[in-house]
């Protein structure tokens, strides 16, 4: 890194948490295999479009 | 909603005549068990299976190009008053955009492939291994005939036993997204069997393919387990000699799921975790489907053609709704 990119007398600034991606895709293909398993179970069904929603808007955010 | 019933001239008539998808799968809109949604007033069909609480359509409409959006409109209808949700699956990417334009979220999920038979020959370095497989085969005493099915269905039935047992124990036949030997489509149908001393030892029956990449789809494919290498391809290159010999255009390899993705195929709107978890299937998804081995078969063969298929989901894309395509196929 570069002396001149920081300035000692600049606060940092609070950037939000980045998405744990890795961890957001280990969901997906836990849901996914979820649901094979109990293709009735509603809260196995209700993770299927949350999960596939959270890890777009962290690879498109 | 009131829903005719369609028999199934109506059916392989709707796909005989409104190609404009080019869906080289189409004619498995005949199987059995798969259900149509007919309306009287519009010339055109739906075909779909029923598994929880979605409805799995197969393809887009096969409607004329004036029924096709009121079709899928009254088809959403005829949904949302069963309280389901409806996904579909193999859209070519005509269809692909209708949907994409009705507010789905559409994203690749395979190719399917397919060979010139013009173009096609085995002649070449490229093919020198699968040349030799072939005659391979030959020597051990294959013969490959195009039978009738109905003379021949208790060796098809031996085979497709055989051949299940090797899939392990709590293995089940794929349907309603893979074809069928038998019933009142059989007559559409050809079947190519190979026997070693007269004894069937694997068979490949073919689909009839219409559109503008009309010829034939090979279609189911299974062989007895400990036979010698080559017995399909030996039987593929029968069919494609004889195919070729009356002057069909194509051959058609069918629909493999995560293969052929590509980010060009993608259309506006696609989910990106869908995209990259179809990577990951492809990758990792064997026991899903083993797509890697059905394309290498596929490729061995060099298509000239790689078509995207899509699956569209009604609103965002949705685990539950891709896991039941695989529960109306009987996969699980």
């Amino acid at each position: 890194m570069s002396e001149t990119t920081v300035s000692p007398a600049t606060p940092p600034t609070a950037l939000p948490p980045r998405p744990d991606v890795s961890a957001l895709q280990q969901a997906v293909v836990e849901t996914f295999f979820g649901i094979i398993q109990a293709p009735d179970d509603p809260e196995a069904l209700a993770g299927g479009a949350r999960v596939l929603a959270e890890l777009d808007a962290a690879l498109d955010g | 909603m009131t829903v005719a019933t369609a028999n199934n001239d109506q059916i392989l008539d709707a796909i005989r005549r409104h190609t404009q998808a080019d869906n080289p799968s189409a004619f498995l809109a005949v199987n059995e068990e798969t259900s149509r949604f007919v309306q009287p007033d519009l010339d055109g069909a739906v075909c779909y299976r029923a598994a929880g609480g979605f409805l799995v359509q197969f393809g887009g409409p096969f409607a004329a190009d004036a029924d096709r959006v009121e079709l899928l409109r009254r088809f959403l209808e005829f949904a949302r008053e069963q309280d389901r949700t409806v996904v579909g699956v193999q859209l070519a990417r005509y269809d692909a955009e209708l949907y994409v334009e009705h507010g789905f979220t559409v994203n690749q999920v395979g190719a399917s492939y397919a060979v010139d038979l013009a173009e096609h020959t085995l002649r070449g370095t490229r093919f020198m291994q699968l040349r030799n497989k072939i005659s391979r085969s030959f020597r051990a005493g294959l013969v490959v005939e195009e039978v009738d099915a109905t003379e021949h269905r208790d060796a098809v039935a031996e085979i497709d036993a055989a051949w299940l047992g090797t899939k392990g124990e709590h293995a089940r036949p794929l349907e309603f997204l893979v074809g069928q030997t038998g019933g009142w489509a059989q007559q559409h149908r050809r079947l190519f069997l190979g026997s070693i001393e007269g004894r069937p030892t694997g068979y490949i029956s073919y689909s009839p393919v219409y559109g503008t990449r009309a010829g034939w789809m090979h279609d189911l494919s299974r062989r007895l387990p400990g036979g010698p290498p080559g017995v399909m391809e030996a039987i593929n290159a029968t069919a494609i000699e004889k195919f070729s010999a009356e002057g069909a255009g194509w051959l058609h390899f069918g629909f493999t799921p995560f293969t052929g993705l590509a980010e060009e195929h993608e259309l506006p709107g696609r989910s990106s975790a869908f995209q990259w978890f179809m990577h990951h299937l492809w990758e990792h998804g064997e026991a899903v489907y083993p797509a890697r081995t059905q394309l290498s078969y596929k490729e061995k063969w060099a298509p000239h053609t790689v078509l995207p298929e899509y699956v569209a989901f009604q609103g965002s894309a949705d685990l539950g709704a891709f896991a039941h395509v695989f529960r109306a196929a009987n996969a699980f």
